[in-house]
């Protein structure tokens, strides 16, 4: 009879282990504040699966046919989480690398691949597209780009078109931050 | 003529014996009258209140129901406006992913077309 209690303590222990399997896409962003205190421009979005519910029926409601609408409706149906980092600097080296460091140690393999890495020495930015795949099936997507005035990290949970996401460059009026 | 008269007059002048019965038949409607603004009164008791409470209970439940559809009105415009901040972000969210994306694809553009 008193192993009963040990059971219940044991499964309530494991349930934020459970919920954090749940999303196995999702990363563990840390706190920059920090950096958000010396930044210019600062961005930071954690839309989660209940958010992401609600601006689907945002947009589902003002949607008159509108294409761009549409395609964000239709962009966004497999998604579980968009989470977003972004900083803008007026001097180039107020971050560093230890900075995304805690994000870079969970982007390893076997769980996370990385697609693209591309580097431009003309501007000096670095830009890494990570996948989580589970079989033929995309868990997550991360986005490591750094710029010298400029550390944006995006994860993306859940299934979504990378071709798809790239068509909707510089619509809805929204302004592009840095990026050129 | 006149003594026609007076013989009249003076017969209904007479007095006259009410019988054996005349004093219970005064002291039962005496009593019949005593009840009856009683009874009256109680039923106006009785009566007079009912409408009023209904009246309070129906002006109470106006007052709730007035009281919840402006709760529900509140939560709803509030739910409006979250949803459409939250729309904000993710158009937010997803230009800053589509941006880094297009740079991804405009750099290994460059690496495949050197001399484009």
């Amino acid at each position: 009879m008193r192993l009963r209690p040990l059971i219940v303590a044991s499964a309530l222990l494991a349930l934020p282990a459970l919920a954090a399997a749940a999303d196995p896409g999702q990363l563990a962003l840390p706190d920059f504040t920090a950096l958000s205190k010396k930044a210019s421009q600062s961005v930071d979005i954690s839309l989660d699966p209940s958010l992401l519910r609600l601006a689907g029926l945002a947009i589902n409601s003002d949607n008159d046919g509108d294409a761009n609408d549409q395609a964000v409706g239709d962009l966004v149906r497999g998604l579980k989480g968009i989470y977003v980092r972004s900083y803008t600097f007026d001097r180039p080296g107020e971050y560093s690398k230890a900075d995304v460091k805690a994000v870079l140690a969970q982007l390893v393999a076997p769980d996370w691949q990385p697609v693209v890495s591309t580097h431009d020495l003309k501007d000096g930015s670095h830009v890494d597209i990570y996948l989580r795949r589970n079989g033929n099936k995309t868990d997550g997507v991360a986005i490591i780009a750094a710029q010298p005035r400029e550390l944006t990290i995006v994860n993306i949970v859940g299934s979504i078109d990378l071709a798809r996401l790239a068509r909707l460059q510089g619509q809805f009026g929204v302004p592009r931050i840095g990026i050129r | 003529m006149s003594h026609e008269f007076e013989e009249t007059l003076r017969r209904a002048l007479q007095p006259r014996r009410p019988g054996a019965d005349f004093a219970g038949r005064v002291l039962s409607r005496l009593d019949t009258s005593a009840r009856e603004p009683a009874t009256m009164a109680r039923l106006e008791s009785k009566r007079s209140p009912a409408p009023r409470l209904r009246w309070v209970a129906a002006a109470l439940a106006a007052c709730v129901i007035a009281a919840v559809g402006l709760v529900e009105l509140r939560q709803h415009a509030l739910d409006a406006e979250r949803a459409s901040q939250a729309r904000a972000q993710l158009l937010q969210a997803l230009s800053i992913a589509s941006d880094n994306v297009n740079i991804v694809r405009a750099t290994v553009a460059r690496e495949e077309s050197p001399d484009s």
